[in-house]
């Protein structure tokens, strides 16, 4: 490599000479090979007459997109690779290759090498019939390796010659030594790597030597990697296009950051002047979140892209907006606005589209803020747009559905965006957006209170995560963690916290962490205000301060108010409303809390009750039912405490289906309770006692329900109502029974008698 | 204690595939090395055609002209050279080759591979 070259990688629009061919590697000969072998048995099947297998054909096929594409692997892999699932080669074939291998690097001399690079030899595999056509991928490959070797002088075809010799033997010498490993070879090259065949190795010796060498395979690349195996252009980019991809999209199945790395290494040294390695190494910095190496990773990308290219004046601009994208990340606001203020004239002085699209995107993003004008075009207009523009419109869409679940809009328009979003992704396959869409769904169904529907939705997309072939990882982390959280609410504290788990080993690392650990602090807060552990409720509502403020003031509030510490409660809450941007559903649950604060302390005040049904009212236009039937319930509870039994009981009767069918565990439970007390308030003295009598298993069952949540409290004072009602009525036998049930309860679970007795 | 929204992550990708867009073409680049390897093999049988074989050369009469200094016999009689500038018979090109293509090996200077 000289400098001139340097400077034409730098600058390509002036020169038209593109740069030269690759050197052919040992692997690319052995690859070669193995074609033959290949054209061979096809064309003796032909003369026999028996035909090859289909399947095996098309296995073939497959395996030779592999070895083209992929990066070289030493001998011992490759025979690997042919000797194992799914690219098992049949054994006369296996057999052929072999005899091939061994007879050029052994018996044959260089003339071996010779002959092979003869045209003929060559025209043998380019064959109508048997062999490969010219113009296509593979056919390509071998033109390539062919023309360069026609070309080489004596000394080089020596050099040449013994390289193969030397890669043949180390790999017979690794095929020798080791046992067959199915981790060797899955680990190092692939990033897919495939399953691994039942070991073959017996007796306990066996295993310990596996695990062994379950670590070797990361020492053996620094043993590899020599003059024997080098990346070629076309290998290096459909790597890198494949890992940033994996990054982009879903970051658990991309390389570790480690081998990334080593890889990214591997590629410069071995073809210096591409630029996008540099690209693919600033993206793995960005993923570890190393501020520094990733600004300097960013800077020496930029130095080795080409400013100018084919007469256009690329510019700095989308170097601007990579570093804004790069500040946002890490949380700098404003240096990323300003960063993309500057790429926006830059893209406007070169009059680059696309890059001023881009910049606009994020713009809007990092703002919060969308024109609506943007997203009431038509569908038409977008259709005939290119892929990227697409791409953009529809995640545009994404973001006003989102802004408009936030401000809460009325639900019926925001689906609207939703079907159009669908139909332009449904159109273009475009898998990451799907979904996307799906995770959005959910979060809207979720923010107008149709949890049941919400939690489907979550559902549906971790199910179908294997359709999207990994493409359509986006949504992944909060259907995973909205998911657990409503798992938690309907008592299955266990498998909330698996999914937990899993969220946490496919997201390890900020941004895409927020929604799990937002998730798991809920989980801890909810737990805890079941319990009535305080200690633990408060220390999750730290760690949710840092992540989400409001959410985490309000779940304070809550947590005062189940202690019952109004004071404290009712002035977090002031606080609160007293903020601007405060979410939709969050101010409405705001002041729902303020207002039950109020009527819990056992006064009532008109200005609650007017706040309440204010606060019912725009949840009405909203269409949130949900909430408005939590809003009845709270409403029951003080008619029924003022004595009005009837209202209460039209209140609670109107609240139980909506409550029902969407409520967590809690919810239903405490509806049930508060049913069974209006019920039996609004009936005549004599008819009491049956209507308990009938309406026992309601109570029993929502005392197993708080059983389940832990939430002693409450089973206690299902237990007292129970146990006083019977006392009236006289039935001695059932009074003592819940008597009896409530001490044994109360031994095991030891609630203060503040905590009991709560509306 | 009710259900929390958790919306995706909405961004588009980081990298940027257009700042690093250099498109290669295989299929071009590979058959132009194949065309210089045809033209150089192509060139090698007319290789040097132009170039005479050492000895004396077959000449045509030409046109003759009233020039004293022509006929006059020099001192110098190694100086062949000169006798033959002056007289205007014309040389008769030589149209056969006298080597084929397959014989000769010849180092390609020009090797794409040289280091």
């Amino acid at each position: 490599m000289n400098l001139f070259e340097e400077l034409d990688t730098l600058d390509p629009s002036s020169k038209v000479v593109p740069p030269r061919i690759e050197t052919p590697t040992p692997h690319k000969i052995a690859v070669l090979i193995l074609l033959k072998q290949y054209v061979k048995d096809k064309s003796n099947s032909l003369d026999t007459g028996i035909a090859m297998r289909p399947q095996a054909r098309r296995m073939f096929c497959m395996l030779m997109f592999k070895l083209v594409q992929e990066a070289d692997m030493p001998y011992h892999e490759l025979h690997q690779l042919l000797t194992s699932r799914p690219y098992k080669l049949e054994t006369l074939m296996l057999e052929s290759f072999e005899k091939a291998m061994s007879e050029f690097c052994g018996t044959a001399s260089i003339e071996a090498l010779f002959d092979f690079a003869e045209m003929q030899n060559i025209d043998t595999l380019h064959h109508a019939d048997l062999g490969v056509s010219q113009f296509s991928m593979v056919g390509v490959y071998v033109r390539r390796i062919a023309v360069v070797l026609q070309r080489f002088t004596f000394a080089e075809m020596m050099h040449m010659y013994r390289n193969i010799c030397a890669y043949y033997e180390r790999g017979i010498r690794a095929l020798a030594i080791g046992p067959r490993k199915p981790v060797a070879g899955g680990v190092l090259h692939r990033s897919h790597s495939p399953p691994p065949p039942p070991t073959t190795t017996a007796g306990a010796g066996g295993d310990a030597v596996t695990q062994v060498k379950k670590e070797d395979p990361t020492e053996q690349p620094n043993l590899e990697r020599n003059s024997l195996c080098k990346w070629a252009p076309k290998q290096a980019k459909f790597f890198i296009n494949k890992q940033s991809d994996l990054l982009d999209h879903d970051e658990s199945h991309a390389l570790s950051p480690k081998q990334l790395e080593r890889k990214v290494q591997e590629i410069i040294q071995d073809l210096p002047l591409n630029t996008t390695a540099y690209f693919l190494g600033y993206m793995n910095q960005l993923r570890l979140r190393d501020y520094y190496n990733a600004l300097s990773a960013l800077h020496r990308a930029l130095d080795r892209s080409p400013v100018r290219l084919m007469s256009q004046e690329k510019g700095y601009q989308y170097f601007c907006i990579n570093l804004a994208v790069l500040h946002a990340t890490f949380g700098h606001r404003d240096e990323a606005l300003a960063a993309l203020r500057e790429s926006i004239m830059l893209a406007q002085e070169h009059g680059d589209k696309r890059s001023l699209n881009l910049a606009n995107t994020w713009y809007c993003l990092l703002r919060n803020e969308l024109p609506l004008s943007y997203v009431q075009r038509s569908v038409a207009d977008i259709s005939d747009a290119d892929g990227n523009l697409l791409q953009n419109y529809t995640l545009a869409l994404h973001f006003a559905v989102k802004l408009g679940t936030v401000a809460g809009y009325q639900p019926l328009r925001l689906f609207d965006l939703l079907q159009h979003s669908d139909q332009l992704t449904n159109r273009n396959n475009l898998a990451n957006h799907a979904s996307e869409a799906l995770a959005l769904r959910s979060a809207v169904w979720c923010s107008y209170g149709r949890h049941e529907l919400s939690a489907l939705y979550a559902q549906l997309l971790l199910s179908v995560r294997d359709r999207f072939n990994s493409n359509g990882a986006a949504g992944n982390g909060s259907a995973l963690a909205s998911y657990a959280l409503w798992l938690q609410l309907q008592g299955e504290l266990r498998l909330a916290r698996v999914l937990l788990q899993r969220a946490r080993e496919q997201l390890p690392r900020q941004p895409g962490a927020e929604c799990w650990m937002i998730s798991q602090c809920h989980v801890i807060i909810q737990s805890g205000i079941y319990r009535c552990r305080w200690h633990d409720a408060f220390k999750a509502c730290d760690q949710l301060h840092l992540l989400d403020a409001s959410g985490a003031m309000q779940q304070r509030a809550a947590i005062y108010v189940a202690k019952r510490e109004f004071y404290n409660a009712r002035r977090l809450l002031d606080k609160l409303i007293a903020r601007p941007e405060l979410p939709f559903l969050l101010r409405m649950r705001v002041q729902v809390l303020l207002a039950y604060c109020t009527l819990a302390d056992g006064r009532f005040s008109s200005e609650a009750v007017t706040l309440l049904l204010r606060v019912a009212e725009d949840m009405a236009d909203s269409q949130m039912d949900y909430e408005l039937a939590l809003v009845d319930m709270v409403l029951a509870q003080v008619l029924l405490m003022l004595g009005m039994p009837q209202k209460a009981y039209q209140a609670i009767k109107r609240s139980m289906v909506d409550i029902h069918i969407n409520g967590g565990l809690y919810e239903r439970a405490k509806t049930d309770y508060v049913f069974v007390r209006c019920l039996l308030a609004i009936s005549a003295l004599e008819a009491r006692q049956t209507l308990l009598l009938k309406s026992l298993d309601i109570l029993e069952r929502a005392a197993q329900s708080f059983k389940k949540l832990s939430a002693h409290a409450k089973v206690l004072d299902v237990y007292v109502f129970l146990a006083q009602r019977f006392n009236e009525f006289g039935e001695r036998e059932l009074r003592n029974k819940y008597a009896s049930e409530f001490r044994r309860y109360f031994t095991q679970h030891p609630i203060p008698r503040e905590y009991l007795g709560a509306p | 204690m009710s259900m929390i929204p958790f919306f995706p992550n909405l961004k588009p990708s980081v990298a940027n595939r257009f700042w690093f867009d250099v498109a290669t073409d295989d299929e071009a680049q590979t058959k132009r090395y194949e065309d210089e390897r045809r033209n150089w093999r192509e060139s090698l049988k007319t290789a040097a055609t132009d170039l005479q074989p050492l000895g004396k050369v077959l000449t045509m009469p030409g046109i003759e002209t009233d020039d004293e200094d022509a006929n006059d016999d020099s001192e110098d009689t190694d100086s062949h050279d000169e006798e033959d500038d002056e007289t205007n018979d014309r040389v008769i090109p030589v149209a056969q080759d006298f080597y084929s293509a397959d014989d000769i090996q010849m180092n390609d200077e020009t090797s794409p591979t040289a280091p």
